[in-house]
């Protein structure tokens, strides 16, 4: 009888709801055709409003059946309206074009920072694009990873790595996906250069961390990498030559043909200097057989069909390898004696070949279901390969009188590492409820890992082979997800959601559960609170002290281990003035448990009585905790733009053999100062700045000298005798010095016979500030009686100053 | 030649867009209390003689050697001495029934190199016995101190009966011996004319992959030995005869931990190897106190 009591409520209700209709469609730069995320669009004198996504779609629910206008605006573009008329019930699809409206030297670096800081929820996230990309000192060439070295929270190792340690978590814990599809050991050159293409870039989205129930499988940060879709107006390109690579970028609408729309993008990089090096050698010194054996190269290319208004599918792919074919031609000997009538003749040939690198495919279907729910389809794979293929062969024929004979030695090492990613998404958003923007999605993964080193030795008559490491594993993340984000009241928003995922190697089911918060205490003025767990299925099994690390050793978390998993707890402050001043504070504590450290360097007996080194397999269970508070302050439009970021953090890990220490990314201090500033309007010429400064890196102190005890046995009688060797401190009790870099850089825009250029002149620790990589030791010694009294050290300097430059073309 | 120049001259134009900052070398200092390193060695053979050696860590500020000049017969000889040597601790060895006390010997020309800087027992009554647990206690002047114990291992037993009165030298051989529950082993194969020149390991011909080695576990009891596969340089040596020697070492664990388990340097770095000074058998300061005893045999060899 009570629900007789609701039946009008009930019935008001639905009137009402037939009295509403929905707009939606997409928002889109008119110049390119690119869509526009985080653009604004709302019902004018209403509060119904809302942003457009990542793929520039907006949707707008219990639109009033009535006529009204929409406005469209982002900053950085010329807003639109438009009027319409709408009736109850009606799904009207409104797209619209902005048209740029920046003048020079008022630049907006990141659009839509004022939507994505009131409707998001999550903290820590920062949006990058091409232009704040671009507007660093770069090292050689503008760098997507060493911008988000910049950013605070970052750390990196050293000069000679790109690799991101993102408060207290380690590159392997970071996710790292283009355009969706997860990439492994994102690097060129040993870790100098990431692999991505910035011209090719769109925007990059980093999650320092707390991020949502969508993403998963990673335990610190996520980095989506998003690449441009293709001007779908005209084709365009652009060309760019540093003074390491030169690259290529074309882009321009698809055929129109029965109906169908598209654009494509196509953006290829590759050094030179090898090609450059061979020229030089064949010029003054004619054919030759030595060639220069390393280059890379990477491509990646993104189609965009759209098969209806609400159909689209994507291609979009990315190859890139770094080569070292390093081969030394065929040198052949003879001797002769004439007094004992011997002959030889001998052959040896020496060669190195190692490809490294990543290959990923993928496809997506975007369709549009009705306007409020949205379903994207995924299908991806994701290949990461090295192979370090060695070669020596040594092989001769003698005669001595009537006598011959013939030798031969050939040996060769293999040592690989394949992983192979395949994976299928679907995920659905549906902004059907009132205030819930719901969303919810599966995920299969499956990777092969193939770990192993083989050698085999030959002669004449023998052949040895062996294979002393072979790790071969297959493993399946089933995940599937689901999120809601509440807008409880125009001020408060939460965000909840799990993620449940199965690891086929592991019996049990994992929870990670994710709450955020959001509370707008003034316009501009926000809140932000986010609570995560987060497992993670695999590891790298690189050795924890290396200091520089060209490859990474994938393993999946073997099925006598423990998932690692991490928790994350995030507050923090942001305000955004009217001027586009932005303000962050966050503070933020994570906790570590069950991470695998390489047992490195101990020695085991096996079942054969070898005694060897560690395999790959051997790990210390570790934990870990990080904390630390950072400071923000961004300007992202007028003639200076920019940010200042402050980060103070502690990192401290533990592992029985150590107890609890400092790992070596962790810094007390971080101060990074990056600006870019239009010095003349009417010439383009722009002054870049970037100032990093930060505590020292730890290390392990020598603090005195012993005699390490050596046996020799022997078939008749064992000896002893003692070497020298260095005591060490507790494990990284101590810091290099303090970090110092100064960036500076020059762009000017240029034009010749009409075509526009940009030339850039960078220079890289201007103050030549001495930064240790590490120390190097030498024995002092009394020079008159050659007495050794202790132990000297300096500094092995990272980048010492030096300048470097290139030109950009635009086509 | 020219490719070489070409190619210097390519790096020298990506050199000299940079500049080299000038090296700094700076004294390393430490703050370390030194503490004694000691390896002792209680031998159950008749023919390996126990003893004791003593050292002490130093900081980074010592010398590690003093300069030294000694007239033998009227010659001069200049020698640097071990500033890590301790020359003057007090040495006791016991088996909880007597106590052995050992001396320093010092270098000198006339005494062979491995027993000499090092501390000794001069008595002919010290002879450990399988099972025993034996204790070490060294005492500095300086007030440095350590103390140790070792149980030593029962004594190894090739099982000679089962092998072969001649060794051929490409024939495959079923060696056996006396397992031990609780202790590893270490067997060592060569041949007697490798320490003449005949040394297997770098070529040499025939006698090329002898010298082997092999980690006894406990309960393992055999071993099928043959030659190694080697690089022959065609160059043959002649011989008639050899001997191939066989040598069964027992340990106890605290050796074997020490100078097998972990016997390579704990890490290595751009100042050197080095570690956290590890002890076995030792309390109060760092370095072993293990035992051993030894088996021999050997096999005439024919080619």
């Amino acid at each position: 009888m009570k629900l007789f009591r609701y039946i009008p409520f009930i019935f008001t209700l639905c009137v009402y709801a037939q009295e509403t209709a929905t707009i939606s469609g997409f928002v889109r730069d008119e110049a390119t055709g690119e869509p526009l995320s985080y653009a604004n669009v709302f019902i004018k004198d209403s509060n119904i409003g809302g942003i457009t996504n990542l793929d520039g779609y907006y949707v707008l629910t219990r639109v009033p059946a009535d006529s009204g206008e929409i406005v469209v605006s982002i900053i950085g573009f010329a807003m639109v309206t438009q009027e319409f008329e709408i009736e109850a019930s009606q799904n009207l699809r409104l797209d619209f074009r902005l048209q740029q409206t920046v003048l020079e030297g008022q630049a907006v670096d990141v659009f839509g920072e004022a939507q994505k800081m009131r409707q998001l929820v999550e903290p820590s996230r920062i949006s990058l694009d091409l232009r704040t990309l671009q507007s660093a000192p770069a090292f050689i060439e503008p760098d997507l990873f060493r911008t988000v070295q910049l950013l605070p929270g970052v750390q990196t190792l050293n000069d000679f790595s790109s690799a991101l340690y993102v408060r207290g978590s380690t590159p392997d814990q970071n996710l790292i996906m283009l355009d969706g599809i997860t990439v492994y050991n994102p690097y060129h050159l040993g870790g100098i250069f990431s692999t991505f293409n910035t011209d090719a870039i769109k925007e990059a989205d980093f999650h320092a961390g707390g991020f949502p129930a969508r993403y998963g499988g990673r335990m610190g940060a996520i980095l989506n990498v998003i690449n441009r879709e293709g001007n779908t107006e005209e084709i365009e390109g652009h060309a760019n030559i540093s003074l390491i690579s030169s690259k290529v970028l074309l882009e321009g609408p698809l055929p129109k043909y029965k109906g169908l729309k598209g654009s494509w993008m196509i953006a290829g990089r590759r050094t030179y200097f090898d090609q450059f090096f061979n020229a030089l050698v064949a010029l003054f010194d004619g054919p030759s057989d030595f060639k220069f054996p390393y280059y890379f190269y990477d491509y990646q290319m993104k189609v965009n069909v759209d098969l209806s208004q609400d159909h689209r599918l994507t291609y979009s792919r990315f190859y890139g390898d770094d080569i070292l074919d390093f081969s030394f031609p065929s040198q052949t000997y003879e001797i002769y004696d004439i007094i004992s009538d011997y002959y030889e003749e001998s052959k040896e040939s020496f060669s190195i070949n190692w490809p490294w690198g990543n290959h990923t495919n993928s496809l997506t279907w975007r369709w549009l279901i009705s306007p409020q729910l949205v379903a994207r389809t995924f299908v991806a794979n994701s290949r990461y390969r090295f192979h370090f293929d060695m070669d020596f062969i040594y092989e001769g024929n003698w005669s001595m009188g009537n006598e011959t004979g013939s030798y031969m030695d050939r040996f060769t090492f293999d040592f690989y590492d394949v992983v192979d990613d395949k994976t299928l998404e679907t995920e659905l958003s549906w902004h059907g409820l009132n205030n819930h923007q719901l969303m919810g999605g599966l995920q299969v993964k499956q990777v092969d890992y193939d770990l192993g080193m083989e050698f085999e030795y030959e002669n004449l008559d023998t052949i040895f082979y062996a294979k002393p490491l072979e790790m071969k594993d297959q493993t399946v993340e089933t995940s599937i997800f689901l999120q809601d984000k509440w807008d409880i009241t125009p001020k408060l928003a939460v965000q909840v959601g799990a993620r449940v995922m199965d690891y086929s190697l592991h019996d049990d089911l994992y929870l990670d559960p994710r709450f955020g918060l959001k509370y707008l205490l003034q316009q501009d003025l926000s809140l932000k609170f986010t609570l995560g767990r987060y497992h993670q299925f695999l590891t790298i099994a690189n050795p924890e002290d290396e200091t520089l690390r060209i490859i990474d050793f994938w393993l999946g978390i073997p099925a006598d281990r423990a998932a690692p998993w991490a928790d994350h707890a995030i507050l923090g402050v942001e305000y955004l003035s009217a001027d586009n001043w932005f303000f962050r504070v966050e503070t933020y504590y994570k906790h570590f448990e069950n991470l695998l450290t390489l047992n490195q360097g101990e020695q085991i007996i096996e079942d054969d009585d070898q005694v060897t080194t560690t395999p790959f397999n051997e790990f210390y269970d570790t934990r870990a905790y990080a904390y630390g508070l950072e400071f923000l302050f961004k300007k992202t439009a007028g003639r200076t733009r920019g940010w200042v970021g402050y980060t103070y953090a502690k990192t401290m890990k533990h592992i029985q053999k150590h107890g609890w220490y400092f790992p070596l990314y962790d810094r007390t201090h971080t101060l990074n100062i990056v600006g870019d500033i239009t010095i003349s309007l009417r010439n383009n010429v722009h002054f870049s700045t970037a100032v990093q400064a930060s505590s020292g890196q730890p290390f392990t102190p020598p603090i005195g000298r012993y005699h390490h005890w050596q046996a020799y046995h022997d078939p008749f009688m064992p000896d002893w005798d003692g070497y020298e060797n260095f005591l060490v401190g507790r494990k990284n009790s101590e810091r290099l010095p303090f970090y110092f870099r100064l960036d500076v850089g020059l762009k000017q825009k240029k034009s010749i016979f009409g075509i526009p250029y940009e030339r850039y002149l960078q220079l890289i620790n201007i103050t030549n500030h001495v930064n240790p990589l590490t120390y190097q030791y030498r024995a002092k010694e009394n020079r008159l009686t050659g007495e050794t009294l202790g132990l000297e050290r300096a500094a092995v300097p990272m980048f010492p100053f030096f300048f470097t430059a290139g030109y950009r073309i635009e086509l | 030649m020219r490719s070489v120049f070409i190619s210097l001259l390519s790096f020298t134009l990506y050199g000299c867009l940079s500049l080299a900052p000038e090296l700094e070398w700076e004294d390393v200092t430490s703050d370390h209390d030194p503490v004694l390193n000691v390896f002792g060695l209680l031998s159950a053979d008749s023919i390996l003689t126990s003893f004791v050696r003593v050292n002490r860590t130093l900081d980074m500020e010592e010398a590690a050697d003093s300069l030294i000049r000694d007239t033998i017969g009227g010659t001069i000889f200049i020698i640097y001495t071990s500033r890590f040597l301790i020359r003057d601790a007090e040495v006791i060895v016991s088996n909880g029934v007597n106590e052995y006390i050992f001396e320093y010997t010092d270098y000198s020309f006339s005494q062979e190199e491995s027993l000499s800087e090092l501390y000794l027992y001069q008595g002919d009554d010290l002879y450990p016995q399988p099972g025993e647990t034996w204790t070490l206690n060294v005492t500095t002047p300086g007030g440095l101190s350590v103390t140790g114990e070792t149980i030593i291992p029962p004594v190894p037993q090739i099982f000679t009966e089962e092998l072969p009165d001649t060794f051929q030298l490409d024939q495959t051989m079923e060696i056996t011996w006396q397992s031990m529950a609780d202790n590893y082993q270490i067997m060592n194969v060569g041949n007697y004319l490798g320490y003449f020149g005949y040394d297997g390991y770098y070529g040499g011909g025939f006698s090329c992959g002898l010298w082997q080695e092999n980690i006894i576990k406990p309960e393992e009891g055999s071993w099928t030995y043959r030659r190694d596969i080697c690089d022959n340089d065609g160059y043959d040596q002649e011989w008639d005869e050899d001997l191939l020697l066989l040598n069964l070492m027992s340990m106890d664990n605290n050796y074997f931990d020490y100078f097998i388990r972990y016997g390579e340097a704990e890490f290595t770095s751009n100042f050197g190897s080095g570690g956290s000074g590890r002890s076995f058998g030792i309390d109060g300061g760092i370095g072993v106190f293990g035992s051993v005893a030894i088996d021999r045999h050997w096999i005439p060899m024919i080619p």
